[in-house]
C-alpha cells in the first residue's frame, strides 16, 4: 500500500466515503469493513497505532448507536421502551449501519494517511487539481492531529495533578469536564498555526508562483489497474443502488 | 526514625510502544529535602515524576506516599500531597484569568474560599504577578506564563512538589523570582524535586541529586559530590556547572568540590590564605 500512487489512494478514500452514503445493507457493510481491515493489516502500520486511531471512530460509532433511538423510533418490534427512549429493531439496525459506515470511512482514511508521507499527500492533492497552499494546509492539519491529541492528554494530566478529576460525575458532567481542555487546546492550535506560518515564510514559501518538486509522481501499471477498478466498480455499485437493482 | 515521605521500590515502566522508560528504580525521599533529578533527554526523569504524581501505572514496582500505595489513593488525595510543574506552561493554563488559574487547584483540594484567596494573593505577590492578576494567562508572554504556572503549583502547598525545568523561558529577573519562591517554599519544610538540565540551578538549589541514565538510577548522593564527579557526569551525558569546569581547568580546588560561584570564591580565598595550593 505504501508504494501505491497517492492519487490512487486519495481517490479511493474519497470514493469509499461517497459509497458509504449509499450503503445500508448490513451484510455488505460488514464484508466491506472486513476487507478493509485486511487491507489495514497489509499496510504493516501496526496494531497499536491503528488501535489508538480507530478507537476515536469506535467511540463515535457507539455514541451514534446509543443516541439514535431518540431520533428514530419507527418500525417494529419494540426492543426497549424507556419513556422517551424507544429502541425498535429496524431503527437499531439502521443505527448499526451508520456505525459501520463511520468505521469504514475511518479505516479508509487511516490507510491513506498512514501509508502516505506528507509530501506525497500534498503532491497527490496538487496533481489532482487542488491549489498547492490548500493541499499543504490539509496535510499539515492531518499531521498535527496526533500532536493535538497528545497535547490534550498532557492537559488532562496537568489537570489531574492539580486535583481535577475529569472522570467524576455522570455522562453530562464528564462532557462538561472536557470544556476546560478546549480553551488551552484552541489557544495552542492558534499559536502553533501562527508560528508555523512564520516558519513557512522564513523558508521562502510563496516566494515564487512556480514551485519545483524534488520528487514527482508517476503512475505505474498497478496504480492504473487499481484506479480503473475503483473508478469503475464504485460508480457501478452506486448506479445499481440508485436504479433499484440492488440494495447496498 | 520517621517514615519517608515518598518510597519507590523496583519501579519499572514500559510505554505502549515498547520503550523501557524506567527500570528497577528504588529510592526514598524525606520531608524537607531539596533534590535535583538529572539526566540526559530520554533518561526517564519526566516518567519518574509522573509516577510520583500517580499519573502513570507502573509496569512493575510501586510508589508509596507516606506509606500508602499511590494506586490506592484518589486523585484529590494525591493532589493534596504531590504537585507537578510540567515543562510546557501552555499545557497547564486553563482559566480565564491569572487569579482563577492560581485558585483552580486550591478549589479542587477543598480549600475554603477565604484561605484560597489569601494563598493566591501571597503567591501572586511572590512571583511578581500582581499586574497580571485579572488578565488571561494565555495572552501573556512566555516567561510570565511560566511564572503563573509556578505560582499555581506552589500555591497548593503540597508536601512534595516536582518542578520540571522551573526556570526555562525565564529572563534573569524572572528566574531570580522563581528561585527565591522555590527557596521560600522549601524553607517551610516542604520537599522540592527539581528536574533540570541547568546544572547551575541544581547546584544552587539542591542538596541531594539523583542521576538517571537510560531509565536506571546510576547515582544518588550529595549534589556537591555528584556535580563534582566529572566522570559520572560524562557517563550520564551531562556537563558540569560552568564554574566547576572553569575551576577544574585552572586546577583550583577547595575543601569541597567547586560547583558554585561561592565555592570558587571560597577556593580562591583559601589559596590566597595558603590553606590549599593549586593542584
Amino acid at each position: 500500500m505504501h508504494r501505491v500512487d497517492p492519487r490512487v489512494k486519495i481517490v479511493g478514500a474519497v470514493m469509499l466515503t461517497i459509497l458509504c452514503f449509499f450503503l445500508s445493507n448490513l451484510v455488505f457493510l460488514s464484508v466491506l469493513l472486513l476487507l478493509l481491515q485486511i487491507l489495514v493489516l497489509l499496510t504493516g502500520v501496526g496494531w497499536e497505532t491503528y488501535k489508538r486511531t480507530i478507537w476515536l471512530a469506535v467511540r463515535l460509532a457507539l455514541i451514534f448507536i446509543l443516541v439514535w433511538p431518540f431520533f428514530d423510533q419507527a418500525g417494529e418490534p419494540l426492543l426497549l421502551d424507556l419513556w422517551a427512549y424507544k429502541v425498535t429493531l429496524p431503527a437499531f439496525l439502521r443505527s448499526v449501519a451508520v456505525a459501520l459506515r463511520i468505521l469504514l470511512i475511518a479505516s479508509g482514511w487511516f490507510v491513506l494517511i498512514f501509508t502516505t508521507p506528507q509530501s506525497q499527500l500534498v503532491r497527490g492533492l496538487v496533481k489532482l487539481g487542488l491549489r498547492y497552499d490548500m493541499g499543504l494546509s490539509i496535510s499539515i492539519a492531518l499531521r498535527y492531529l496526533p500532536r493535538f491529541l497528545d497535547t490534550i492528554e498532557q492537559i488532562k494530566e496537568a489537570q489531574r495533578s492539580r486535583g481535577f478529576d475529569m472522570d467524576r460525575g455522570g455522562p453530562i458532567m464528564k462532557a462538561k469536564n472536557y470544556i476546560p481542555i478546549l480553551i488551552p487546546t484552541v489557544a495552542i492550535a492558534m499559536r502553533t498555526a501562527e508560528e508555523l506560518s512564520q516558519v513557512l515564510v522564513c523558508k521562502g514559501y510563496g516566494a515564487s508562483k512556480a514551485r519545483t518538486y524534488l520528487h514527482d509522481l508517476h503512475m505505474g501499471a498497478i496504480d492504473c489497474i487499481i484506479l480503473v477498478s475503483i473508478a469503475t466498480i464504485v460508480p457501478f455499485l452506486i448506479g445499481l443502488d440508485v436504479l433499484g437493482f440492488v440494495q447496498l | 526514625m520517621t517514615a519517608p515521605l515518598v518510597s519507590v521500590s523496583g519501579l519499572t515502566h514500559t510505554y505502549e510502544d515498547g520503550t523501557l522508560a524506567l527500570e528497577g528504580i528504588s529510592l526514598e525521599i524525606s520531608r524537607g529535602e531539596r533534590i535535583g533529578l538529572i539526566g540526559e533527554n530520554g533518561s526517564g526523569k519526566t516518567t519518574l515524576c509522573k509516577h510520583l504524581c500517580g499519573l502513570l501505572i507502573p509496569s512493575s514496582g510501586e510508589v508509596l506516599i507516606e506509606g500508602r500505595r499511590i494506586k490506592d489513593m484518589s486523585i484529590p488525595e494525591i493532589a493534596r500531597k504531590v504537585g507537578l510543574l510540567f515543562q510546557n506552561p501552555d499545557n497547564q493554563l486553563f482559566c480565564s484569568t491569572v487569579r482563577e488559574e492560581v485558585l483552580f487547584g486550591l478549589r479542587n483540594i477543598g480549600l475554603n474560599e477565604r484561605e484560597a484567596e489569601a494563598r493566591c494573593r501571597r503567591y501572586v505577590r511572590m512571583l511578581g504577578l500582581q499586574e497580571y492578576v485579572d488578565r488571561s494567562p494565555l495572552m501573556l508572554s512566555l516567561g510570565v506564563r511560566r511564572l503563573v504556572t509556578i505560582a499555581s503549583v506552589l500555591a497548593m502547598e503540597q508536601d512534595i512538589v516536582l518542578l520540571d525545568e522551573p526556570t526555562a523561558w525565564l529572563d534573569r529577573a524572572q528566574a531570580a523570582l522563581a528561585m527565591e519562591a522555590i527557596r521560600d517554599f522549601s524553607a517551610s519544610g516542604r520537599t522540592v524535586v527539581i528536574v533540570s538540565h541547568n546544572m547551575k540551578l541544581i547546584a544552587e538549589l539542591t542538596e541531594r541529586s539523583i542521576v538517571l541514565s537510560h531509565g536506571r538510577k546510576i547515582a544518588d548522593g550529595r549534589t556537591r559530590d555528584i556535580l563534582g564527579d566529572n566522570a559520572l557526569l560524562e557517563s550520564a551525558g551531562l556537563s558540569p556547572t560552568p564554574i566547576s569546569e572553569f575551576a577544574s581547568q585552572l586546577g583550583i580546588a577547595g575543601k569541597e568540590r567547586v560547583i558554585t560561584q561561592g565555592d570558587f570564591i571560597g577556593a580562591l580565598l583559601s589559596i590566597r590564605d595558603g590553606e590549599f595550593s593549586r593542584r
